[in-house]
């Protein structure tokens, strides 16, 4: 019952992202059509009248701002149809479906590492506060929070180039960017990815570490954790049951976010390294205003985003059974 | 994107907490037999002191023993001191450029000549051109003597864009010898210069950036925190939206709709907003968080029993008792900020040549062939580095200090 | 918020003399480094407990009793620090210790348990002792109850999952007849449907079923020594007197012994046998509770009674709260702390040294110069 009502307000919720999407795309002067006739007469070519004609009817471009809506989101809905990119000329739907693997391999593969590393590291900062790990752990996050992504990235571009003379950009080598799927390939990629998820994931593991770290010690010094102890509970085995498990909460609240993230993937340190993911796609369609592009993918995202808050408290509610409970109350 | 959720959880978890957290604040030494937990009495029993020194104080006392966020304090006012008499300190302007000097390495700074004696000076560059590429190879030759001096007529410049000044704090004694102590960029212009003048706009829009969210957060935050019901829940909503939407994307979709004809100041402003729209949500959700709490608080329900006028609550009871929480959120979000800015700037979405900002300079060391030829170009991603860390130092510090009762 | 403790007492429980120990205290202190100076919450306290006594420890609020019942078992949080003392209890069965133990590396450079000075016969320092000897007594031997139930549960799993935990650490059982046990032992604390509330939630039940729940956990293993610090604080008064009468009726049944921490010298009175007074870190009078009530003899104590409210008293007669304010932690009257207060306060005397520990033949214990060894 809860969910349910839960999914209609989700409706609502993406109903209204369409309209604030559909009037980002309407923002930039010119429409569509005029912006791909202009492009057209620079390179000195034509475009016939009847395409033109029936591009506008496409679009709808003559008709009032609410059937020009009900077009675009008609043919995303019921033909999955985001519109045509001029600067590709090609459908939106496919430019985005083509980086969307890679994108989410990278954000997975980023993702687990950073849990991999961070938890452990967080909970034992936190457990030995003020212990000289604890400073070596707090020193790393400090410094890994205060360097900019990108400036991580052209630091080991220049490393690369510089001492082992080698381009650290691109998730292929030339041999295979075009070859189909094999052995060699999937080695080819493994070889190149790695320096792009280290280096998302020393920004992500330095934060993690904080906020668990801060989370842990909320909870640690709690009275369910002292009668747990008086029960004779080896600490380890105590520590995971009680202040890890409640310190958890909070992330759980928020793992749904995660979600269009792995889509829009690590946008910066994909343009500086050049990856064929989404992020240097939308990147390049913001610069050239490429706004059925931009606009599908602020849709996506967004709508990624409402699901994933509802994902969020439907893991919360698994998770914490006060939540659970408030929810059947009511 | 991390970083962004990690916000976000660090901040939904700290609010909960922070409400309970207050409760044992009130606690004073007990003056009978009490009903408190004797536990925590020996961690409450400062206060006896404490009591009788004003909140700040505590504060100030508390700030002081984070030994790093003492040092980032001076750093940070150092740096503002730099920024606000960039034109005095930086040895030339942004405009002066040489060609002759592309791309020309930092030179350093000597105190000591063994013929000329004691006094400043740097060496001079040999030029060689590659036959082929055309490219300047630029050697440190030891045996020119560039001598420097402060205070030294130089580059004229307008002091806050108003007083017509041509000093500079330190400089070449001529005007016209090459004087790179950060090197130079491609068209030979000074990357200290640069970076200097570049810290005035990267600091600023951070300042502006927070203060504009600090209004909009502290306007909405209270206004949901105080009144509760459908506003709230509709204010929450909202918050919940922005803070999920990884902000890269939102900021590309944003800035994309920014006209690429509008100058500088225009652009610089319609920045500070894109910034400001993400970044009020946190100090919304902060401002809130306090008001919900302390609204239960006893000393708040004692006031309105004493007849106390709303805005009398609100202004003398509540605002002090969380000012030193909205001070360290704030110092908290400016270098978000400051990072904001450089990465758009960085994709060429934010501020653009000629306006000087980090990330605009960072733009020159995009291309790997360039940071390969002159890799000093990367300095304002150190200068970054320098600024946020100090910062984050400041935020933590304050957050520690900022419930001196805990 | 004191109740009166004279209408309703108990009839005296006499413990015999010669009832083994289960308590052994001797001169234990832990302090707290804090930031602006030394706390010392509990300054050189013995103390002795047998068998099926039940001893309450009252005092002020920061007097150190819970900081003193907290050190028993290890429990006391940073910045707190155990920094002498012993605290000696009956010596756990070797093998209950041994199973604790774990294998190989994990045992890396931890230190060999500290050798065992002479203490009383088969008992066992736990200051400096091994982990797993702590970890034997906890919940086992020595149980502990807390002040606030809401809090000290955790509120993230079932009533059932905790106590059947409690079960399984100490006895090797399958998960059933632990759970089966668990049930017995909510029924047996006095709450209904035992069979239901064992999956419940802490969050779905009330203060004083919580309270039940956390007194049932703690009695899941048999304890010799049951720890109540504050037990009935955060309760009602009827629920209150609801969970003293059961605490009452286990000591009864399980022959245990209990110390009542409490600040409430009504609640001392319904339940114990005898009475440690503790004042800033020290107690300053030890006595059988009757004995206590009737004669005083510490001038803190008489005038902790004075405070109390009494049934019977004349009307007009006004409540007499001790003189003066708790000196403040870190600068304690030299001499006897409490000289500030005092109204008997000798120049010269209390405030040189700290006053002997003053013993009668009953036993009746005091730290004051208006009593000598040898007067009555």
């Amino acid at each position: 019952m809860y969910i349910v009502r839960r999914v209609g307000l989700m409706l609502i919720t993406l109903l209204a992202i369409s309209f604030a999407t559909f009037w980002i795309i309407s923002l930039p002067p010119g429409d569509y059509v005029s912006t791909l006739v202009a492009q057209a007469e620079t390179r000195g070519e034509s475009i016939s009248a009847e395409r033109i004609a029936a591009l506008r009817d496409r679009y709808g471009l003559n008709d009032p701002f609410l059937v020009q809506y009900w077009k675009w989101i008609s043919n995303i809905v019921f033909h999955g149809d985001f519109g045509e990119s001029f600067a590709w000329n090609r459908p939106v739907s496919t430019l985005i479906w083509d980086r969307v693997g890679l994108s989410f391999f990278l954000s997975v593969s980023t993702l687990l590492l950073v849990w991999a590393i961070a938890f452990p590291i967080g909970i034992y900062s936190a457990v030995k506060q003020y212990s000289p790990g604890d400073y070596v752990a707090t020193f790393f996050g400090f410094v890994g929070m205060a360097v900019p992504e990108f400036m991580l990235a052209l630091i080991f571009l220049y490393i690369g180039v510089r001492f082992f003379n080698q381009s650290a950009g691109g998730l292929f080598s030339p041999e295979y960017v075009d070859a189909v799927w094999n052995l060699g390939k999937v080695l080819d990629l493994a070889s190149h990815l790695w320096l792009p998820v280290l280096i998302i994931s020393i920004s992500g593991t330095a934060g993690l570490i904080r906020v668990t770290r801060a989370n842990l010690l909320d909870e640690l010094y709690k009275p369910y954790v002292v009668t747990a102890r008086a029960k004779g509970l080896p600490e380890w085995k105590l520590l995971l049951k009680y202040p890890v498990r409640m310190s958890l909460s909070p992330f759980f609240s928020t793992v749904g976010w995660l979600l269009p993230g792995l889509i829009s993937g690590e946008t910066i340190i994909s343009i500086v390294l050049s990856l064929p993911t989404t992020g240097p796609l939308l990147f390049g369609a913001t610069e050239s205003q490429d706004m059925y592009l931009v606009g599908s993918f602020v849709l996506i995202l967004s709508a990624l985003t409402v699901v994933g808050t509802l994902l969020s408290d439907i893991a919360l509610a698994w998770w914490d059974p006060r939540i659970r409970h408030r929810y059947q109350g009511s | 994107m991390a970083e962004k959720t990690v916000d976000a959880l660090r901040r939904s978890s700290s609010e909960p907490a922070e409400g309970v957290q207050l409760g044992p604040a009130g606690e004073q030494v007990p003056l009978g037999i009490g009903g408190d937990d004797a536990a925590t009495a020996p961690t409450a029993a400062p206060l006896a002191t404490g009591g009788t020194a004003s909140q700040w104080r505590l504060v100030w006392r508390k700030f002081r023993k984070h030994k790093l966020a003492l040092v980032g304090a001076w750093v940070v006012i150092a740096i503002y001191a730099v920024v606000a008499f960039a034109e005095f300190l930086s040895p030339s302007t942004t405009r002066a450029q040489d060609a002759a000097y592309a791309y020309a390495p930092p030179q350093a700074l000597h105190v000591y000549h063994p013929t000329e004696g004691l006094g400043l000076y740097v060496n001079g560059y040999t030029v060689t051109q590659d036959p082929e590429t055309f490219a300047l190879d630029f050697a440190v030759d030891e045996s020119q003597y560039i001598p420097v001096g402060l205070l030294v007529k130089g580059e004229p410049y307008e002091m806050w864009g108003l007083i017509p000044m041509e000093r500079h704090l330190i400089g070449p004694e001529d005007p016209d010898q090459p004087f790179y102590l950060w090197g130079a960029d491609r068209a030979g212009r000074d990357m200290l210069t640069r970076i200097i003048y570049g810290a005035r706009v990267s600091l600023s829009i951070g300042l502006v950036g927070v203060a504009a969210s600090f209004v909009l957060g502290l306007t909405l935050g209270g206004l949901s925190g105080y009144y509760g019901g459908k506003l709230d829940a509709f204010i929450q909503r909202i918050i919940e939206f922005l803070m999920a939407i990884p902000s890269l994307p939102l900021w590309l979709a944003l800035s994309a709709a920014v006209p690429p004809t509008w100058g500088p100041l225009t652009r610089y402003f319609a920045i500070t907003v894109i910034l400001s729209v993400i970044g009020w949500t946190g100090m919304a959700r902060v401002v809130r968080g306090r008001f919900l709490s302390l609204r239960e608080e006893d000393f708040i329900t004692a006031a309105r029993l004493d007849g106390c006028s709303r805005p009398r609550i609100i202004g003398r009871h509540m605002l002090p008792s969380f000012s030193s929480h909205m001070i360290a959120s704030l110092t908290m979000a400016v270098p978000g900020m400051i990072l904001g800015e450089t990465a758009l700037s960085f994709l060429g979405l934010g501020l653009q040549s000629p306006a000087v900002s980090w990330g605009v300079l960072l733009q020159d060391a995009q291309n790997i062939r360039a940071i390969e030829t002159a890799p000093w170009l990367m300095l304002p991603g150190a200068a970054i580095f320098v600024t946020v860390l100090a910062m984050n130092f400041v935020g933590d510090g304050l957050r520690d200090a900022a419930d001196p009762y805990k | 918020m004191l109740q009166t403790p004279t209408s309703d007492q108990a009839p005296a429980r006499r413990v015999a003399l010669d009832a083994p120990l289960v308590l052994k205290l001797d001169g234990l202190r832990t302090q707290f480094v804090l930031d602006d100076g030394v706390v010392e919450a509990v300054e050189g306290v013995d103390l002795e407990m047998r068998r099926g006594e039940t001893l309450a420890v009252v005092g002020e609020s920061g007097c150190g009793k819970s900081v003193m019942a907290r050190s028993i078992l290890q429990l006391v949080d940073r910045p707190g620090r155990i920094v002498g003392g012993q605290v000696w209890v009956p010596r756990p069965p070797a093998e209950a210790v041994a199973s604790r133990r774990r294998p190989g590396l994990l045992r890396r450079g931890r230190p060999e348990p500290v050798q065992q000075e002479d203490g009383p016969e088969g008992m066992v320092n736990l200051i400096g002792a091994e982990p797993e000897m702590i970890r034997a007594v906890r919940g086992k031997r020595i149980a502990m109850v807390f002040q606030e139930p809401m809090t000290s549960l955790s509120a993230v799993h079932t009533v059932g999952n905790q106590i059947i935990e409690a079960i399984q650490l100490h006895e090797p059982m399958s998960k059933e007849a632990a759970r089966e046990r668990a049930v017995d032992l909510l029924r047996r604390v006095g709450i209904a449907g035992p069979e239901k509330r064992i999956d419940t939630y802490p969050f779905q039940l009330s203060g004083g079923m919580r309270q039940r729940v956390m007194i049932a956990m703690a009695l899941s293993c048999g304890p010799e020594l049951l720890i109540a610090d504050e037990p009935t604080t955060a309760l009602d008064v009827t629920t209150q007197a609801q969970i003293l009468e059961l605490l009452a009726e286990l000591r009864e049944d399980l022959g245990m012994a209990i110390m009542l921490i409490t600040h409430d010298l009504g609640v001392a009175a319904r339940l114990a046998d005898s009475v440690a007074v503790m004042y800033l870190g020290r107690v300053v009078e030890r006595g059988e509770l009757a004995e206590i009530f009737r004669s005083p003899r510490h001038p803190y104590t008489q005038a902790l009674l004075r405070s109390v409210p009494k049934l019977g008293r004349r009307r007009g007669e006004r409540l007499a709260p001790v003189r003066g304010m708790v000196p403040h932690p870190y600068a304690r009257p030299s001499g006897c702390t409490f000289r500030d207060r005092c109204d008997h306060f000798i120049p010269g005397s209390c405030d040189t040294a700290l006053p002997p520990l003053i013993r009668d033949e009953q036993g009746h214990e005091v730290r004051c110069v208006l009593y000598k060894e040898d007067d009555r």
